[in-house]
């Protein structure tokens, strides 16, 4: 087992299935892994935060959404992110670390049928930059990894039609490779805030 | 440039609303000008007269959405259609200071509120008569939302997920006719001026970190800005975020 983070600590929020590939992959590498802020042991080196879309990336043509749907598929995420990023800092505040924020990559690009679920993606990245202008002199790094639909909710292939491009890699899978990025993130020198990452295989290369 | 098209605006009553709708107005467009305060969006509608252009007042809380519904009716029973609506609205507390583990309930939902559940409501509201006209809704963002504003975290959010927003309704109804984009401007404001007020060595600040060493005017800075996404000479943008901002952020 590579121990790439054996004595670090780790909380990995909630995420579903993407949340818990990410926590096996962390662990993997020798990390104490959390999945709730109460079983960690009071202060952790690093956080997770998997923005993930409560809809399931299900489509959602905006001119048929009623308003509780829109507040469940983007107010109530984007809240969650919010409560999730006070939470991070709580428990980074002592020792300082890392925030690390999986956000969609649809959201940076744009896709029909999923306004609410893009507005909860750029809002995350919107406050992640905010709050890594605000946590760097705590030594608190935050960044984002943009991930594509398939790595964020496995098996919903063709439901999102704007990324039509092949990637240029094969699509990093989430326990091993994007927990492998983490970890290096993770055990570097903290140089790198405010920023974001596509993990995507080479497939968006706008940014 | 505008002659026969109508144009809505949310949060006209003042700064880049009030500009905005000035400038759509002296470009030919007919304007609907709404804002919470109906006697503040009345006077716009006199000011816009006095200068021989049409204009009608409505009040509209745009978080509201049978308040946004009625302003598209006003639009469509003063002027026939619709052919842009602008949501300009902002929260009362978009100029508060919090670091992100500070932000109170209060403040992360009213923002949500006129950020967010507004352009829901205003998209949802405009899209049919849009459709008609092959209109376009604008949103007017923020540069918080592009680099992340250190004091204005929650701001930054609510612009950083408007700007998502856009981008995916571009897509979602690029199909039948109607575009989305946004607007990010660095413009004079009374809100702005008050933040002046407090922090008189911030006009500095900004204006120097604009290449063009100001900081915009809403009426001659932002609003040709609005008349070029409203007008025929943008029919093929959409999604797409325009920084207007004399230079200050370059992506």
């Amino acid at each position: 087992m590579n121990a790439l983070l054996a004595g670090k600590d780790a909380l990995v929020l909630g995420g579903g299935e993407a949340g818990a590939a990410i926590a096996r992959g962390l662990a993997k590498l020798g990390a104490s892994v959390s999945r709730l802020p109460a079983e960690t042991p009071g202060a952790v080196d690093l956080v997770v935060i998997p923005v993930t879309d409560p809809g399931g990336l299900t489509p959602a043509p905006l001119a048929e959404m009623d308003e509780a749907e829109w507040i469940r598929r983007c107010e109530a995420p984007l809240g969650a992110v919010r409560v999730a990023m006070r939470e991070a800092h709580a428990l980074l505040n002592d020792r300082g670390g890392q925030v690390i924020l999986l956000v969609p990559t649809i959201s940076m690009i744009g896709a029909a049928d999923f306004a609410a679920y893009s507005a909860v993606g750029e809002g995350a990245r919107s406050l992640a930059k905010a709050a890594a202008r605000g946590w760097g002199s705590q030594n608190i790094t935050v960044n984002c990894l943009a991930l594509t639909q398939e790595q964020l909710a496995p098996g919903i292939q063709g439901q999102v039609t704007e990324t039509r491009v092949p990637a240029a890699l094969k699509t990093p899978d989430l326990e091993n490779d994007v927990a492998s990025f983490i970890a290096t993130l993770a055990v570097g020198p903290a140089i790198v805030t405010g920023t974001t990452m596509m993990l995507d295989g080479g497939n968006f290369m706008s940014v | 440039m505008l002659s026969g098209k109508a144009v809505l605006l949310t949060g006209a009553s003042q700064g880049v609303g009030r500009g905005l709708a000035l400038a759509a107005a002296s470009a030919g467009a007919s304007v609907v000008i709404t804002a919470r305060n109906l006697a503040a969006a009345e006077s716009v509608v006199e000011e816009i007269q006095a200068r021989g252009g049409r204009a009608a007042a409505c009040r509209c809380d745009a978080t509201d959405r049978a308040e946004v519904e009625a302003a598209v009716a006003v639009a469509l029973a003063e002027f026939g259609r619709l052919d842009a609506l602008v949501h300009n609205a902002t929260s009362r507390f978009s100029g508060k200071k919090a670091l992100a583990q500070d932000i109170t309930d209060e403040d992360w939902n009213d923002q949500v509120a006129v950020g967010l559940r507004a352009t829901f409501h205003c998209g949802q509201a405009a899209l049919p008569a849009l459709r008609e006209t092959s209109g376009t809704l604008i949103v007017l963002v923020s540069n918080a939302g592009i680099e992340g504003s250190l004091p204005l975290v929650v701001y930054s959010a609510i612009k950083g997920a408007q700007r998502g927003l856009v981008k995916s309704l571009a897509r979602e109804w690029g199909p039948v006719g109607v575009r989305v984009n946004a607007i990010a401007p660095v413009a004079m404001t009374p809100a702005m001026g008050k933040f002046f007020d407090d922090q008189p060595e911030m006009k500095d600040y900004i204006a120097t970190g604009a290449s063009l060493r100001r900081i915009g005017e809403p009426e001659a800075d932002i609003g040709p800005v609005l008349n070029f996404l409203v007008g025929p000479n943008s029919a093929f943008i959409t999604g797409q975020t325009l920084l207007v901002n004399g230079g200050a952020t370059m992506i």
